[in-house]
């Protein structure tokens, strides 16, 4: 058997239930690399050992009986601390929540405690989910392990790390704006947004009501997948939640992509990017056509607009749900957390209610002019190589707008639209840190999304290439 | 369109909220909430009489399921 921990989420899931694994040896090998790295990612923020091994034992203990064991049974799994368990601490990497025990417990926790998944600990991430670089000045800063002076990208920062790195086999992060996306982008795993509502987010802090995912960061498209089927779906306690069927996501798994035609978009999505970015692009295209895909180039409505119409929402919920503490307490906030939110704060309800009122238009304009033409479009995560610490922490909160749209450019469009995005793995830039590609499709296209992924990883090894660290 | 000042800013920020905003915080927060508005007011010109955000999640139904292919 391969080294326990570069087994895939799958491939550890199977093994454990055919018993050549057990969930104890997994859950050991997982703890022991958490603490190696640890010192050097700061990507957890808080271990929970003595009960993951308890629950390890009794997933063991289990597969001697006739019980019917979940998709998940015994794999440790690690999330971003804003998932709320019944009286456990979730601090949403803040201050503020440092010692909040909420009342409920998540949806997506529920299904993946009933899928027979092991809990580790709690993931660093972004305070209150507000950044795209994986800064906190409260826990401390989450670190790429491909090099520990560059950003791990966030707000999921401490999932994209710790799925890097082994020290899980799969996480749940959450994207408003990117926050899937970029921490997977930044470390060569992959990560999807789904299409708003595919999810539930019951039992999750809050970050922007109108513009919140839940979204899985794993190391393959096929372990996506498998997370995917077992957390969407309908939850009467969301009423955003759609009722539409779950598709069986891993039988998409065809390896099959020959026909479909993927767009390149000729505007806004490549207007930054780098050399190394674009060839790491274009090689990933080349891929897509070997394989027997059309890539078409077109035209798309423009993005920068949706950019600034989300900004109008995310301001303005995040007001809302900040502005108590914001006026008592400002001092327990980070300048980022203070500075992205602050404009909501001025921005008139008319205009907030006219972005929204804009989304249903907008999204059928862009959905109908994009998907007509090509079945998902493909364009870099972020049009840069990933940044460093240094040059993204913000000395005055006028550098963080800019910071924000810079990083965010070609990801929060797919949040005001509502639709899947898909992050993959798909080479390395200059400075020796991952580079991705996501996969944009029509709502609930999740399923293409991880026929295309999963394919191009059948024929590429990105994604099994991990940090040295 | 009269451009967003620093002093409705700082109006806003003493008088809604109690707070004392520095006069440079004051002109990058306006130039934010122009950038935001000129967005929101432009979009709102096209919109119909009958548009309403409760579509939205309709609207990702709908077009979720159109079976027309490219």
């Amino acid at each position: 058997m391969k080294d326990i921990l570069s087994l895939s989420l799958r491939e550890v899931a199977a093994a454990i239930r055919a018993k050549k694994l057990s969930s104890l040896e997994a859950t050991r090998a997982c703890l022991d690399r958490i603490r190696e790295i640890q010192p050097f990612t700061n990507c957890f923020i808080a271990v929970e050992e003595e009960e993951a091994l308890r629950a390890a034992r009794a997933a063991d203990r289990m597969r001697g009986k006739s019980a019917r064991l979940g998709p998940l049974h015994g794999v440790p799994l690690a999330h971003k601390d804003m998932y709320y368990r019944k009286g456990r601490i979730t601090t949403g990497g803040s201050k503020i929540l440092r010692n909040y025990r909420p009342d409920v417990t998540a949806t997506v926790v529920e299904r993946m405690q009933r899928a027979g998944a092991v809990w580790l600990g709690n993931l660093n991430m972004a305070e209150f989910a507000a950044n795209p670089t994986g800064h906190n000045d409260h826990f401390g800063h989450c670190r790429n392990p491909w090099n520990t002076e560059h950003i791990s990208g966030g707000s999921s920062s401490g999932s994209g790390v710790a799925v890097a790195a082994r020290a899980c086999y799969g996480s749940l992060g959450s994207d408003t704006g990117g926050s899937v996306r970029l921490p997977a982008a930044a470390n060569g795993v992959v990560g999807l947004k789904p299409t708003y509502g595919r999810i539930s987010r019951h039992g999750i802090m809050p970050r922007s009501w109108s513009l919140d995912t839940v979204g899985p960061l794993t190391r393959t498209v096929a372990d996506c997948a498998k997370l995917m089927k077992i957390i969407a779906g309908a939850d009467a306690n969301d009423t955003t939640c759609s009722a539409e069927k779950v598709p069986d996501y891993e039988k998409a798994l065809t390896g099959c992509i020959r026909g479909l035609k993927i767009g390149m978009p000729l505007n806004h999505y490549y207007e930054e990017a780098t050399d190394d970015v674009r060839r790491c692009m274009s090689a990933s295209l080349d891929v897509l056509k070997s394989l027997g895909a059309r890539i078409v180039e077109l035209k798309v409505p423009d993005p920068q607009r949706l950019f600034d119409l989300s900004n109008a929402i995310t301001q303005v919920e995040s007001a809302a749900i900040h502005g108590r503490w914001m006026r008592e307490r400002p001092q327990d906030y980070s300048l980022m957390m203070l500075a992205r939110t602050e404009p909501g704060f001025h921005l008139p309800a008319t205009v907030y209610l006219q972005a929204l009122n804009a989304r249903p238009r907008l999204s059928a304009e862009f959905i109908e002019a994009v998907f007509s033409k090509v079945d998902v479009l493909h364009a870099p995560v972020m049009p840069m190589p990933v940044p460093t610490i240094a040059e993204t922490t913000p000395r005055q909160a006028g550098d963080v707008q800019p910071m924000i749209r810079r990083l965010t450019r070609n990801n929060r469009p797919a949040n005001f639209l509502g639709v899947p995005s898909l992050s993959v793995p798909a080479g390395f830039s200059a400075n020796g840190l991952p580079v991705a590609f996501q996969l944009m499709g029509r709502p609930f296209s999740e399923a293409l999304l991880f026929q295309i992924g999963d394919a191009y990883q059948r024929v590429t090894d990105w994604h099994g290439q991990a940090p040295g660290i | 369109m009269t451009r967003i000042q620093a002093d409705l800013i700082l109006l806003e920020a003493s008088q809604l909220r109690d707070i004392k905003l520095g006069e440079a915080r004051a002109t990058e927060l306006a130039a934010d909430v122009q950038r935001v508005c000129d967005a929101a007011t432009e979009v709102s010109q096209q919109a119909d009489f009958n548009d309403e955000p409760a579509r939205f999640t309709a609207t990702l139904l709908r077009l979720g399921k159109t079976k027309s292919r490219p």
